[in-house]
């Protein structure tokens, strides 16, 4: 199953190629613009040919990550779906309290929810690896309710991060390894401990 | 005197001759000139926080870094962006409608209340400390345990200068284009509102019999954009009420309990409001103002003018019903607004946007062979940024996406940046090329192109350079929000770093490039009281080309 | 200037929003476009008033009272 890792390396990829594309598409332009030339205009069929694309890339990326992504159709439904475990986790004061043993552990593939709640301001609840990349994240408001379903398919240990601003001081907000993910045949190797 | 205190003091081949600009020209060049005070102060600050980023700095806490954050896009946004657009547009739509301003005092006192608020708003930051970032999320604005009550009034007193410059530049564009100036024939009101705003060109899709558009296609930009500008200040204005009256309860031994507001209701409005900044007025008016400077500099007519119309009323239409993107990672957020306005309707800035790249390109084309002129080089500068930042928002603004892209330095670099730095900046210098010479009459020649074309080169590879490394820096987990203190992305940090440094250098260069060009008493006399007295843009009998 | 009037009453009707809505799309939606709808308003009030006074310029007689 393709993790964020396996995501953001597409997106590296697939947006540097468009980068050096259009870059150079301007580069093109700047250099010829500026010599003698054919000067007609569009032909309709280029102009609505183009519209079409932008039309299909737009709205193409949506169904394309609705099917190549895991965590989207399970986020979309997961008030349908019956979660195998639950961790509830509270901030107040700029303080993550988790209930229950920290770390929380996960069984691999296990369809599990992290019910967060905010007693004062609005944060951010994030899953980190320990080389600092992000596995998920979502908004912590308070007065609402905050529900992540998230699925584990490799071994790992996982720190929590706030990845909203809360003020000067929720610079810092942290619980490192508050997440152990075992039984899996895959080990994550940006957050083995 | 040495011929560079010479030239310091009285600009380039005698500096701005100022005795013959009418008030409007003045007003415009004051407008500019804060402008780019403020967007310096911007730069510097975001300098300082790039290199906090890299190591944080000993004399900064974070109280101190988050109130940098705070103020920076409020000072780059009001005190730069506007107030350039502001002196830019209220100069262009007595000059494009062919007629005299409805107000010259107006206009003036614009432009103060604009830079006072913004300096204000400054001061909660830098002194008090006042740090709940632009976005307000309630109701760490009404925090009285993180911040002082005298830093959060101060901070809603500078934004409410800026909205009352604000709603005084939209009616004075508005009565402009509508009203009927003294001693001329009656001007047809209504029939300008509708074409100003977009409903003649909607009949016409019903019509058999189109009706002529009355006011010029910038116009309709501008028209346009001030409308989202003026729903962006009631939302901003609000906002800034709701937090007064909560400072007010505090100041008087009441405090309010701040769960009468629903954090995420709040968070939805105040969103919509912001986003007509973000994806509304800027795209609008960045549209029309391509529109506009790919038609002075070709000399030609735009291409596919109706097409042009029509995409500038359906960006307004689109910009009211996309704030929702914002909310992708707010799991309380309904499914159906995530998916409608967050995915679908944000989809379709990638149209209206390729529309107007589109349309600026092949009429800049059909006018070919052009000189590489200063304002066309940064014309297709600021084409490049939106090309390269408006996918980066469609990309975040998917469900798959932004699940693991929300708040990280992607967003804010290689989005926000980019399309401001290197889109909306690039375009307003390409306009402010553009209008030196008619906001001058001529009187001023460039005192160095060698600074010019290295001003260019910098600000582009500085402002994608920096984009991409905070684009990098995210995709690999860092935060927007945050502070690192061990050195985890130093390496993107330092890159990114040494791309602000050159934006700083490029800045610094234009600046130089400007005063030495204008001169040091040029720039005073532009906020002395003009010498003739009228309310047109451009003195009588000199019209510039 | 009624323009003024009613953008004032638009900023006081954000702050009722913002203290009486909660948790309903439909109100939401409906606060949206009630500010929309009456910023529109507001703006056509200027055309009103443009056309007013172009009135009373081309008939001074009238605007003096005279």
């Amino acid at each position: 199953m393709a993790d964020s890792i396996d995501v953001l390396s597409t997106l590296k990829v697939v947006y540097t190629i468009y980068a050096w594309i259009v870059i150079s598409l301007i580069a093109w332009f700047a250099y010829n613009i500026t010599r003698d030339g054919r000067k007609e205009g569009a032909k309709p069929a280029i102009f609505y040919t183009y519209i079409a694309i932008l039309v299909v890339i737009g709205t193409g990326l949506h169904f394309l990550t609705y099917h190549t992504v895991p965590w989207v159709p399970y986020d979309l439904n997961r008030h349908k779906i019956t979660p195998d475990k639950v961790f509830h986790i509270t901030y107040k004061d700029h303080n993550i309290t988790i209930e229950g043993e920290v770390p929380m552990l996960i069984h691999c593939g296990d369809r599990v929810v992290f019910d967060v709640k905010s007693e004062d301001l609005t944060y951010g609840f994030g899953i980190f690896r320990q080389n600092g990349t992000m596995v998920t994240q979502m908004q912590v408001v308070p007065g609402s309710r905050n529900d992540l379903l998230w699925i584990f398919d490799k071994n790992g240990v996982y720190n929590i991060k706030s990845t909203e601003y809360s003020g000067p001081k929720g610079a810092y907000m942290e619980v490192k390894d508050a997440i152990r993910v075992i039984g899996c045949m895959e080990y994550d190797r940006y957050s083995m401990k | 005197m040495s011929s560079f205190l010479e030239r310091l003091m009285n600009g380039h081949e005698g500096g701005l001759k100022h005795e013959g600009m009418t008030p409007m020209q003045k007003i415009a060049l004051r407008f500019v000139v804060i402008g780019l005070l403020f967007y310096g102060l911007a730069a510097l600050e975001g300098m300082i926080m790039r290199l906090h980023e890299i190591k944080p700095l000993p004399m900064i806490d974070e109280s101190h870094f988050f109130s940098i954050m705070t103020v920076h896009p409020m000072v780059g946004i009001f005190g730069s962006s506007y107030m350039i657009v502001f002196g830019a547009f209220l100069f262009l739509t007595p000059y494009l409608m062919k007629k005299p301003i409805y107000s010259v005092k107006l206009a003036d006192l614009s432009w103060k209340f604009m830079a006072a608020g913004t300096f204000i708003m400054w001061l909660a930051g830098f002194l008090f400390h006042y740090a709940p970032l632009y976005t307000l999320y309630w109701p760490l604005p009404v925090d009285f345990e993180q911040f002082s009550l005298i830093g959060g009034i101060t901070y809603i007193v500078g934004v409410v200068g800026i909205m009352i410059g604000t709603f005084l530049f939209t009616y004075n564009i508005f009565k402009t284009i509508l009203y009927t100036p003294p001693g001329w024939e009656k001007q047809p009101s209504w029939e300008l509102f509708k074409s100003a705003i977009g409903i003649e060109g909607l009949l016409n899709f019903f019509r058999r019999r189109k009706k002529e558009h009355l006011v010029p296609l910038p116009i309709a930009a501008i028209s346009r954009g001030t409308i989202d500008m003026g729903l962006n200040a009631i939302v901003i204005s609000s906002a800034g009420v709701l937090i007064l009256i909560y400072f007010l309860g505090e100041l008087f031994g009441a405090s309010l309990k701040d769960t009468w507001v629903d954090a995420l209701l709040y968070k939805n409005i105040f969103w919509w409001g912001l986003d007509l900044i973000a994806d509304g007025l800027v795209l609008i008016f960045v549209a029309g103002t391509w529109y506009l400077l790919a038609m002075l500099i070709s000399g030609k007519d735009l291409f596919m003018q109706n097409i042009a119309r029509a995409a500038l009323f359906l960006e307004m239409v689109v910009s009211w019903t996309v704030w929702s993107h914002h909310l992708m990672s707010d799991q309380g957020q309904p499914n159906v607004l995530k998916v409608v306005s967050g995915e679908m309707v944000t989809a379709f800035e990638l149209i209206t946007q390729g529309i107007a790249v589109f349309i600026t390109l092949v009429t800049l084309w059909r006018a070919r062979p052009l000189k590489m002129s200063n304002e066309l080089k940064f014309l297709l500068g600021g084409i490049l940024g939106f090309m390269l930042a408006v996918p980066a928002g469609i990309i975040q603004a998917d469900l798959g996406m932004n699940r693991i892209l929300h708040n990280t330095q992607w967003i804010i670099g290689t989005h926000v940046h980019v399309a401001i730095l290197v889109g909306l900046t690039m375009t307003l210098y390409s306009a402010i090329y553009v209008l030196l010479p008619i906001l001058t009459n001529n009187s001023v020649k460039l005192y160095s192109q060698k600074l010019a074309n290295l001003h260019f080169w910098l600000h582009l590879i500085g402002g994608i350079g920096m984009g991409a490394f905070m684009g990098m820096a995210g995709m690999d987990g860092m935060l927007r929000r945050a502070i690192y203190l061990n050195g985890e992305y130093s390496t993107y940090m330092i890159l990114a770093g040494i791309c602000g440094a050159m934006l700083l250098v490029a800045f610094a260069l234009f600046l130089y490039n400007i005063v030495m060009t204008i001169g040091i008493n040029g720039l005073i006399n532009i906020y002395k009281p003009a010498t003739i007295q009228t309310n047109e843009a451009i003195p009588p009998q000199k019209e510039v080309q | 200037m009624i323009y003024a009037v009613l953008v004032l009453l638009l900023i006081a009707l954000g702050v009722v929003f913002l203290f009486t809505i909660k948790k309903s799309l439909i109100a939401l939606i409906l606060a949206i476009i009630a500010i929309i709808v009456g910023y529109f308003v507001a703006v056509a009030t200027i055309a009103k008033e443009a056309e007013a006074e172009a009135q009373a310029s081309s008939n001074p007689e009238a605007s003096s009272g005279a």
